[in-house]
């Protein structure tokens, strides 16, 4: 008899989802859906609003990734006024943004991750979690800890608080950088390097051990999308969008490894044409929108695309600091040459190379002549009633899009999300996973923790992509197709 | 060193009534109790472990609000001790107190006296400012919080220094 699994909540994962495996009647994984059942609503609710609110509003679309949301929104209000915004601004504000890298990543690796790597998928569930990491690893919890502490301090530092900072505003930012907290920064650095090394150094034992993991976890070809620098390089603020597909091969920009070939050509599409190649789709189970590469419609399987760290890594051509470029060739290693890393799994792997590159980058910038310059913002009015910021959020490319008024109200928003992007990509490894290790009547604990794991090799920010309230109790329910509860489960 | 730590959203109503105490017993005291830290913040983080851990550190009074339990009558601040919880740890919306502690002692070998002095708080939707309730029991609070603070330490000039102390302020 055809029956379904739901795994509800998923846990260790930001925001609220649930998953339904379905059965067939001989009782092998048919389907399985990862459902957001978050409703936000921030593009409606925004009209009537002036653009200069935005980056405040929106940075309250999340508690984990808010600078993501102040940054694009920022931009997007650059454009409004039309401004340039000045070189120290721009600089400060990629600080703040690869800070916000380092936290969010580090979140996802050593609190999220780390002790399914560390303690095993088919361990204890009481004991596999952060706890369970603190009494076996303490030195691993602790470094995780404070390296996440380091990304929250650098945007402390600049922004006056950790959590939704009041500081980039259209124009530029609100303070400038003092020499005394320049260098309270760079004394923190050296720890948070030697802590990147650690992490990397579990990674690369980890994607030993778990070989068959790696090979279900989302390993499929797809599309990639990401920004670059106008010269191919590793982009996080700015820059140009570039799409490849599952043979590296470029679909928006110039190929990868190669220079300009033609005139005029160049590494990418500007961001703000974004709605040339991406389209939105819906689905009536889940309230997270499914966008997908608009050239490739007619079959919006063949259009779907991954975003994020394992997307960034695979469309740039190199990351320019020199340690992550060391990283950035090994991770290479692990797909055929020329070719894009495409099991999801290896999301960790990149997560912690772009740690590693953000605080090379860093420490580059702080040593710039300029960065103390009390020049941040750039003063204008309304001059363009169509706004649009693109950046990278630690989840993957970020857009918003303001239509304004004259007076600069806001007539319309829309906002693609980076986890969003992935949600095709999402729905489509948890059914692999599925397939692979849920058999019907052997359900155990580690079986359904893969399903959840390879949720989390996303990091999937569900408050921000569905733009909740309150929580669910854990509750796990087999279903009959006739909507009869056959067993269910309730712990927590 | 005492560390008080106030903590919620200003941006659901009632849920800022322990940043908003935190403030407003910090201007009232005006720097006369020594070796008090405070700290405002959107939310319990794991990161505040080593805060709470740091060597000059004696004591915590974390403040909070909360929802009066279901046919309470009248409910006034409460000003409660609380231990380490190692329960639930998971990282999310609602790291509570108990578990912080558990961060310390589990991570720092450092255990400290700690309180949890909570609001009572009745609406917690979306908007700014508190109800008419949690703003009436926010003069109760502050008077338990300062009873609190002169019991643990003598109200003396503040002298905050940067060396081995956790980062005050609101973060």
């Amino acid at each position: 008899m055809a029956r379904t699994i739901t795994v509800d909540p998923v846990t260790r994962i930001e925001g609220h989802a649930k998953i339904t495996i379905h059965l067939s009647d001989s009782g092998k994984v048919a389907d399985a859906r990862f459902h957001v059942v978050e409703f936000r609503g921030f593009e409606k609710f925004c009209e009537g609003r002036s653009f200069w609110e935005m980056p405040g509003i929106t940075a309250r679309i999340c508690g984990i990734c808010p600078v993501s949301h102040l940054m694009a929104s920022a931009k997007a209000g650059d454009a409004i006024l039309g401004v340039r915004i000045p070189p120290t601004a721009e600089m400060l504000r990629r600080l703040m943004n690869w800070a916000q890298f380092v936290q969010s990543h580090a979140l996802s690796f050593f609190h999220l991750s780390a002790p399914d790597f560390l303690l095993g998928m088919d361990s204890d569930p009481a004991l596999r979690n952060v706890m369970g990491l603190i009494q076996t690893h303490p030195e691993v919890a602790r470094k995780g800890i404070r390296l996440r502490k380091f990304g929250q301090d650098v945007i402390r530092i600049l922004g006056g608080k950790s959590i939704h900072p009041s500081w980039a505003v259209p124009g530029g930012v609100r303070e400038p950088l003092s020499a005394e907290n320049r260098d309270r920064i760079a004394a923190m650095l050296p720890e948070a390097l030697e802590t990147i090394g650690l992490a990397l150094d579990i990674i690369r034992d980890v994607t030993e051990k778990f070989e068959s993991e790696v090979d279900v976890f989302g390993n499929f070809p797809s599309l990639f999308m990401g920004l670059v620098t106008p010269d191919g390089g590793l982009e996080h603020y700015d820059g140009l969008l570039r799409m490849i597909d599952a043979n590296g091969e470029v679909l928006e920009g110039t190929p990868a490894g190669r220079y300009r070939e033609l005139p005029g050509q160049q590494e990418g599409l500007e961001p703000e044409r974004y709605r040339e190649i991406i389209g939105e789709a819906v689905e009536p189970w889940s309230y997270l929108k499914f966008p997908y590469y608009k050239p490739y419609s007619s079959d919006r399987f063949a259009g779907m695309y991954r975003v994020g760290p394992l997307a960034r890594l695979n469309v740039c051509r190199f990351a320019g600091t020199p340690e992550a470029d060391r990283e950035l060739r090994q991770f290479r290693q692990l797909a055929p040459y020329g070719k894009p890393v495409t099991s999801s799994f290896h999301y960790h792997y990149a997560r912690l190379i772009e740690i590693l590159f953000s605080l090379e980058k860093i420490d580059q910038t702080l040593q710039h002549p300029e960065i103390t310059s009390e020049h941040v913002r750039s003063d204008a009015g309304v001059n363009q009633f169509v706004g649009i910021g693109a950046s990278e959020a630690p989840r993957g490319t970020l857009f918003h899009e303001y239509h304004v008024d004259k007076q600069g109200i806001l007539q319309k928003v829309n906002l693609i999300v980076a986890t969003g992007q992935n949600n095709m990509a999402m729905n489509e490894t948890v059914r692999q996973i599925a397939q692979r290790y849920v058999v019907a009547d052997k359900l155990t604990e580690g079986m359904l923790n893969r399903v959840e794991a390879g949720i989390r090799a996303y990091d999937p920010c569900l408050s921000c992509s569905t733009h909740a309230i309150g929580q669910m109790p854990l509750h796990i329910q087999l279903v009959s197709p006739g909507g009869e509860v056959l067993d269910e489960l309730a712990r927590g | 060193m005492v560390l008080v730590i106030g903590y919620g959203n200003s941006l659901r109503r009632d849920d800022g009534a322990g940043v908003r105490l935190v403030e407003q017993a910090e201007r009232a005291c005006r720097g006369q109790y020594a070796d008090v830290c405070w700290v405002t913040t959107h939310q319990l983080t794991p990161e505040l472990a080593e805060d709470v851990a740091a060597e000059a550190v004696s004591a915590v009074v974390f403040v909070d609000a909360a929802a009066p339990p279901p046919g309470a009558t009248r409910v006034d601040t409460q000003l409660c001790p609380i231990g380490v919880d190692e329960s639930h740890l998971s990282i999310g919306h609602h790291l509570r107190p108990e578990a912080l502690m558990a961060y310390a002692r589990f991570l720092y070998s450092r255990q400290r006296c700690a309180w949890l002095l909570t609001v009572p708080g009745t609406d917690f939707g979306l908007g700014e400012g508190l109800s008419e309730q949690a703003q009436q029991a926010l003069e109760g609070g502050q008077k338990l919080l300062l009873g609190l603070l002169t019991r643990l330490c003598p109200p003396q000039d503040c002298m905050a220094t940067r060396d081995g102390v956790p980062e005050c302020g609101s973060i």
